[in-house]
């Protein structure tokens, strides 16, 4: 007689929502890198460390702020649309934020990081990290300060944005992907 | 008798003494005629703690592997590493369940190594993608898949790693914009897991290390969940809650065998030492004895989840008290009675009395805490109990030296005064013990 394996249903939900969760990330990137509006958002790379992800440069935006709709009164923390223009230079920029999700055009969906005035916040961006080689990383951020010394402070980066998800393409320093940017640089 | 017959005798006798068959006393007894535990069971112990050691050190080095980030490999190579370290350790799940259910470090180990590959999989995904550095969303997506692991296997490690998750993920909402208080309803999902390892053998190691485990991660995930809204009431919730993991070990696991003390109750203990040592310095008083009458009433109304807390804890802590009571145990009622004192304490640092009259509340309680133990010691020729109730005395007058503005030469003389103490006492139980035998 067969013996009846109670542990085999849920060890196969246990292994599809497992494979199911990274496979979801990946998709929902996927399809914004593949479908989404690319933007381009000037910043600038600075190296720090995560025990378990590795190295990353982290990105200082900046060009975080966005007008507040008269009367508005929002509180730390409080999800946010933000609405993407493009600028006269040619780089991203945040219109009137709304609390509802905008029926026309590229917008992101964001938090508030804090007030600084009745018309206007400051948010928190859902990408912060470029993540890249142990050693690479801290090479890009002394290629990228050596760089800025000379006055060019050109570090950007593209982001492709799809239904208020964005997902970082690269980051460019001197108009070179980051990577190359260090290679050229060591020699 | 042979060391194979041994062994089984004794893992039989966990669960003799768990189901009442046979008492604790006899028990021991059975293990001093035989001899050590450890030297019959140990080898097989050794085998699981290193069966678990090399599945976390092979899961933390994928992890580290991953985090050098080969920019070398395309996307897809990147994809394939991703999922490959998690399809491994559920091929490997499945054929523990199938053909090796009945082994401890095959499911120990495997566990262990399947909860990391869950780290290790996400981690490599957000690497890739660069997605943003959410820990707190980082540590629950991972924490909660690895519960699987738990049920599945029934393994001890993950569970370990599942309190160490939800305690590190506790600390960082604390500091974001989520809700440190879900701490409660994400250790609850550890409960039936916890309650089957209770009903099969409340004695055995494996409790005994989540139990630990537990014990500490909830002593320090309570403080991330309070809101500190209200002025002191961190003192009466640490002290009730200690209290209440000392007498939870007294009540359930207070029979165990002497080898596996139960380690709420060592916890607890300590727990209960230390912060009362705290509360003899007159600094916790002082921002609590300014705002005292004015603030907590408002507060408490202010806030029912604390004021649940702020009643429930201490009631639940005195009940278990009297149960210690009623049940021959009086003698750990001294430990008990910390949510009394801290009451007492914040009564009088809330009046015109002022701090001095709480932190000399705490100095007596901790001379009869130490005292205490050192009698019930001696009563029962314990060494081990009467050094605990020496090393807490000796403890206060450390401390007291230190903060009093008392001469070299008397801090020195009643330093050497403790030191003879101990030397005595310890020379005087030994040669007694040894006369006996």
């Amino acid at each position: 007689m067969k013996t009846f394996r109670w542990w085999l249903v849920p060890l196969m939900v246990a292994v599809v929502v497992q494979l199911a969760v990274p496979a979801e990330m990946i998709l929902r990137r996927e399809w914004t890198l593949h479908t989404g509006a690319v933007f381009k958002f000037r910043t600038a790379p600075v190296d720090p460390y995560d025990a378990f992800r590795g190295r990353y440069v982290a990105l200082r935006f900046d060009d975080n702020q966005a007008a507040l709709p008269p009367g508005l009164m929002i509180e730390h923390g409080r999800r946010l649309y933000a609405p993407l223009e493009i600028g006269t230079n040619g780089f991203a920029r945040f219109g009137t934020v709304s609390l509802t999700r905008p029926i026309n055009g590229p917008y992101l969906k964001v938090h508030a990081w804090y007030v600084n005035s009745a018309h206007g916040v400051t948010l928190e961006l859902p990408f912060d990290r470029y993540y890249m080689n142990e050693k690479l990383a801290p090479a890009a951020e002394r290629a990228y300060r050596e760089h800025s010394r000379r006055g060019q402070q050109d570090a950007y980066v593209t982001l492709r944005v799809r239904d208020g998800f964005g997902v970082i393409e690269n980051l460019y320093v001197g108009g070179k992907p980051i990577a190359d940017f260090v290679r050229d640089a060591k020699r | 008798m042979s060391k194979k017959h041994v062994q089984w005798l004794y893992e039989e006798l966990l669960t003799l003494v768990n189901q009442g068959v046979v008492s604790a006393e006899t028990a021991e007894r059975l293990y001093r005629h035989y001899g050590e535990k450890e030297q019959y069971s140990g080898r097989r112990w050794a085998v699981v703690l290193f069966g678990i050691l090399g599945a976390a050190l092979i899961g933390g080095g994928v992890i580290l592997l991953l985090s050098h980030n080969w920019d070398q490999l395309s996307k897809p190579a990147r994809t394939v590493l991703s999922f490959a370290p998690l399809m491994i350790a559920q091929v490997l799940a499945g054929f523990v369940l199938l053909r090796r259910s009945d082994s401890t470090a095959w499911r120990e180990s495997v566990g262990a190594g399947w909860a990391l590959a869950i780290g290790a999989s996400i981690a490599l995904v957000a690497q890739t993608y660069n997605i943003s550095g959410d820990f707190g969303r980082f540590m629950l997506t991972w924490t909660l898949l690895g519960l699987a692991a738990v049920y599945l296997l029934q393994a001890c490690l993950p569970a370990m790693l599942y309190l160490i998750g939800i305690t590190v993920w506790t600390g960082h909402a604390r500091w974001s914009h989520a809700h440190p208080a879900w701490f409660w309803l994400l250790a609850a999902l550890l409960l039936p897991y916890v309650w089957r390892l209770f009903c099969k053998n409340r004695y055995q190691p494996r409790m005994a290390l989540v139990n630990g485990v537990f014990a500490v991660c909830l002593c320090i995930a309570t403080g991330f969940t309070l809101e500190w809204n209200t002025p002191g009431l961190w003192i009466l919730v640490y002290s009730a809650m200690l209290a209440l993991l000392y007498s939870v070990g007294v009540r359930w696991f207070g029979d165990a065998p002497i080898f596996s003390r139960p380690p709420l109750q060592t916890v607890g203990g300590i727990g209960v030492i230390v912060l009362s040592l705290i509360l003899t310095f007159e600094e916790p008083w002082l921002g609590y004895m300014h705002s005292y009458g004015r603030d907590l009433s408002h507060s408490l109304a202010g806030s029912p989840s604390e004021l649940a807390v702020w009643v429930g804890l201490p009631i639940l802590a005195t009940l278990l008290c009297c149960w210690c009571v009623r049940h021959g145990k009086a003698w750990h009622m001294i430990f008990g009675a910390l949510p009394a004192v801290a009451t007492l304490g914040q009564f009088l640092a809330g009046t015109h009395t002022g701090t001095l009259a709480a932190t000399v509340v705490f100095d007596v309680y901790l001379v009869a805490l130490g005292v205490t133990t050192m009698i019930v010691g001696l009563r029962s020729e314990r060494l081990s109990i009467v050094n605990i109730g020496m090393g807490i005395l000796a403890l206060l007058i450390i401390t007291r030296f230190f903060d009093s503005e008392l001469s070299f030469v008397a801090r020195g003389l009643a330093f050497i005064a403790v030191g003879c103490a101990f030397l005595i006492t310890n020379i005087v139980l030994t040669r007694r013990k040894g006369a006996v035998r």
